[in-house]
């Protein structure tokens, strides 16, 4: 593959993530003691457990031999919606019969997908609590493409020469740098993409502009100009 | 405020700072001579190991500057930065300087301080957090980040170029450098978070988790230098025991000790 | 590739392993309270609520399990070098991990404590000494489970990431699982347990944790008996589900369908989610203070 390809792919897995992970419905701290909606840790511990999950799927995918890129991709993008899911349906278990509280969003009136009432459904003296189906269907987009974002990197360091367990470390290194850039935007707590903060996603994506080309730019430079000193 | 009186008393324990500039001179020199030393000879080794204590402390320091400030995103993701941002950095370098070793480090810490100053700046400016000293610490963090990973590289393989790399990235020690890395810069100011941390107490705790790296390079290096490994155990052994109990000393100095006991009464505001 | 049944067994080992990993990651991180309900533990002292709980802000779970695990594959994989039997050598490995792992616990507390000496707290030594081991002991059992599972993916599946690197993703994935789900009930209900149940915490009662005990007090080790209940297990079925779930169709099915599979799954998880809210509203109906709230606006 050609070097500008492989940076503008780049880049893009970094947008891809950041994205990604404005998706995710992370109430952070609150959310542990039920004072927020949304799954109960941080936003940068959530999206890393889901993104690497998918890089182990899209790994074992690329191993084998004459595997279309979709696939790989693809694969990423299911094993990071399959942690996700699962995680946040028994997160939605533990809600419900251990703390005792229906799933409610505060930020919204009605649930934009289901339509239900949420407000009076709001635990009193908290933010929202558990994980409703918009949160969720929130999570899943979120997921698939953190999930893709990873995979895509790692297919594109594959490429560019390096081996697998180098391509591996620096998916690693690629997708913490631009949860962390997202998380900083996120600042807490967000339900998803009917939360007010999603609308600040463009500040995020601009700055993983910046950040995934220059570590493209270096990655490129270094593994396809060869040795230069 | 609940409790005045008990202010006093930890005013009496703050004491003056140790200048952040002198620990980034620190934490660039003496990793830098470090990784070289190592890389002299495997019976050197152990002198990655001064590198690893070094760098963690100079991470830790930058750690602590802006962690105060309160972020919202806890402590650990600034730490994980760190090293996520620094890993491209050193394999861009080691593939670039694999004619002249001796620069990789160098350019190796140039292109994460660059790429910690994107960060910073993004995060400054893009992302519209009002926190003076992001630039300046998010920039030390990532250079203490690279750092780190060479000298660990340097200590377990005792060399620091592109096989050496190749070495521990194939077997995925890298990852095991990359964690410990992260823990031991990210840990001493999380552990130590609350309203009467001070950064002597703090700064001691980097030491103790740098030498409790060091131990765990110690061990990873038997496997690829063998025997001299042992050495860097045993002097990360030692660096540990002392640092640990400095730091256990001045929390007992600093906190109020208990054998055992109810809780005590306080009165309510 | 082996033969699908010889793979099944496989899938079905790494499964269980990952259940237990699962349990025991959340009952350590409930006996040495870590992560996001510590919120609690550490904000207690600050409005007048003294404890005897231990305060394990070794950071995140998933950095600190990355860290364990990693320790623990790297020492195993040197011994496995050295001709070593796989199930000691991940019993040592294990056993160095938790050993570093009751080191960074100790500080933990001991710097979070003593940071608070204004509100007079004190540090109490057998707090230490009796919550380590436990915290050890439970690190051990889900360290040397999730190398376990990893094995099984790097040395039968052969999975082309190393054996060491599979561990560090395993662990990030159990703690971010452990701080999102069986963390949870730590929070919302063993800390507030005089709380009514059904309701979240009150914004205003930040911090008035439960300290009293049934007899005389709380301590750590009572919190992993209740949340044994259901928040450990809970977390234990989350991450075996996925560990299962994701390399079975990856193994069942070929490269194709295997995605069109996990299509479906998730799809299943949406309705699965929504059959619960559904049910969850039905039963509990909405609180009647904000109904009330409600007509006296109206």
């Amino acid at each position: 593959m050609d070097p500008i390809t492989i940076i503008l792919g780049l880049i893009i897995a970094g947008i891809l993530i950041v994205i990604g992970v404005h998706f995710i419905p992370v109430g952070g701290a609150p959310a542990a003691m039920a004072m927020a909606t949304g799954v109960g840790t941080g936003t940068v511990q959530l999206a890393t457990g889901a993104g690497l999950t998918g890089l182990v799927s899209a790994g074992y995918m690329y191993h084998f031999a004459n595997v279309p890129m979709s696939y790989v991709l693809l694969s990423g993008a299911v094993g990071s919606m399959l942690m996700l899911g699962i995680t946040m349906l028994i997160g939605n278990v533990i809600y419900i019969f251990g703390v005792g509280v229906p799933p409610a969003s505060a930020k919204v009136k009605f649930d934009p997908i289901t339509k239900y009432r949420q407000d009076i459904y709001v635990s009193p003296g908290t933010e929202g609590q558990g994980i409703p189906t918009v949160c969720f269907v929130s999570g899943i987009i979120g997921a698939f493409l953190g999930g893709v974002g990873g995979a895509l990197t790692y297919v594109l360091l594959n490429e560019l020469g390096l081996s697998p367990a180098i391509s591996a470390l620096i998916a690693i290194g690629f997708f913490l740098a631009n949860a962390v850039l997202a998380a900083y935007n996120i600042a807490g707590t967000i339900e998803g993409f009917h939360d007010p903060k999603f609308k600040r996603l463009p500040r995020a994506i601009v700055s993983s502009l910046i950040v995934s080309g220059f570590i493209a730019a270096i990655l490129v430079l270094a593994a396809m100009g060869g040795v230069v000193l | 405020m609940t409790g005045s009186s008990c202010n006093a008393k930890a005013e009496a324990v703050a004491e003056k700072k140790i200048s952040n500039n002198l620990i980034a001179a620190l934490g660039i020199a003496v990793p830098l001579l470090g990784i070289f030393a190592a890389s002299f000879n495997s019976l050197f080794a152990f002198m990655g190991g001064i590198a690893i204590i070094f760098a963690t402390l100079w991470g830790a320091n930058g750690v602590r500057t802006v962690a105060k400030y309160g972020i919202g995103t806890g402590v650990p993701s600034i730490g994980m930065v760190a090293l996520g941002g620094s890993v491209a950095a050193v394999v861009a370098a080691a593939h670039l300087a694999s004619k002249t070793v001796l620069l990789i480090p160098v350019i190796a810490l140039i292109l994460a301080l660059l790429s910690g100053l994107l960060i910073g700046i993004s995060a400054r400016y893009i992302l519209k957090m009002n926190i003076p000293v992001m630039i300046r610490c998010k920039t030390e963090i990532c250079g203490a980040g690279a750092l780190l990973i060479l000298s660990h590289v340097a200590t377990i393989t005792g060399s620091f170029d592109l096989p050496g790399l190749k070495n521990v990235s194939d077997t995925g020690i890298v990852l095991f450098i990359f964690i410990i890395g992260a823990l031991g810069i990210l840990h001493p100011y999380n552990a130590c978070l609350g309203a009467d941390e001070r950064q002597g107490r703090t700064l001691k705790l980097s030491l103790a988790t740098g030498s409790a790296q060091v131990i765990l390079a110690g061990i990873a290096s038997l496997y690829f230098i063998g025997l001299p490994g042992m050495i860097t155990i045993l002097f990360g052994a030692l660096a540990w025991f002392v640092t640990y109990s400095m730091f256990v000393r001045t929390s007992f100095e600093e906190g109020i000790v208990m054998n055992t006991g109810l809780i005590p009464e306080v009165e309510h505001k | 590739m082996m033969d699908v049944n010889t793979g099944l067994g496989l899938v079905a080992l790494m499964g269980a392993a990952a259940t237990i990993a699962g349990a025991a990651e959340d009952l350590e991180s409930d006996i040495g309270s870590q992560s996001n309900p510590n919120s609690q533990v550490q904000l207690a002292p600050q409005v007048g609520v003294l404890h005897r709980i231990f305060n394990k802000a070794i950071s995140g779970e998933p950095p600190a399990y990355a860290f364990y695990s990693s320790i623990a594959a790297t020492v195993a994989w040197i011994l496995m070098n050295a001709n070593f039997n796989i199930i000691a050598a991940f019993a040592i490995g294990a056993f160095v991990a938790s050993i570093f792992h009751g080191i960074y616990a100790s500080t933990a507390y001991m710097g979070r404590i003593a940071s608070q000496r204004r509100y007079g707290q004190p540090i109490y030594l057998d707090v230490i000494y009796n919550h380590l081991p436990p915290i050890m002991a439970h690190g051990f059992v889900a360290t040397f489970c999730i190398l376990g599972l990893s094995y099984i993916l790097w040395h039968f599946f052969e999975h082309p990431f190393p054996f060491v690197m599979l561990a560090f993703i395993w662990g990030i994935t159990v703690g971010a699982i452990g701080s999102s789900t069986g963390d949870v009930h730590y929070g919302s209900e063993r800390e507030y347990q005089n709380k009514p149940f059904g309701s979240g915490l009150n914004a205003a009662l930040s911090g008035k944790i439960v300290t009293k005990a049934e007899i005389g007090t709380r301590s750590s080790i009572d919190n992993a008996w209740f949340c044994a209940k259901f928040g450990g297990p809970a977390t234990g079925i989350t991450f075996g589900l996925i560990v299962f779930l994701d390399n079975w169709r990856t193994l069942v099915f070929d490269q194709f369908m295997a995605i069109v599979v996990g299509f479906v799954i998730v799809a299943l998880l949406i309705v699965a989610n929504w059959l619960l809210e559904v049910w969850a509203r039905k039963s509990y109906g909405p609180y009647p203070e904000k109904l009330a709230m409600l007509e006296g606006g109206a």
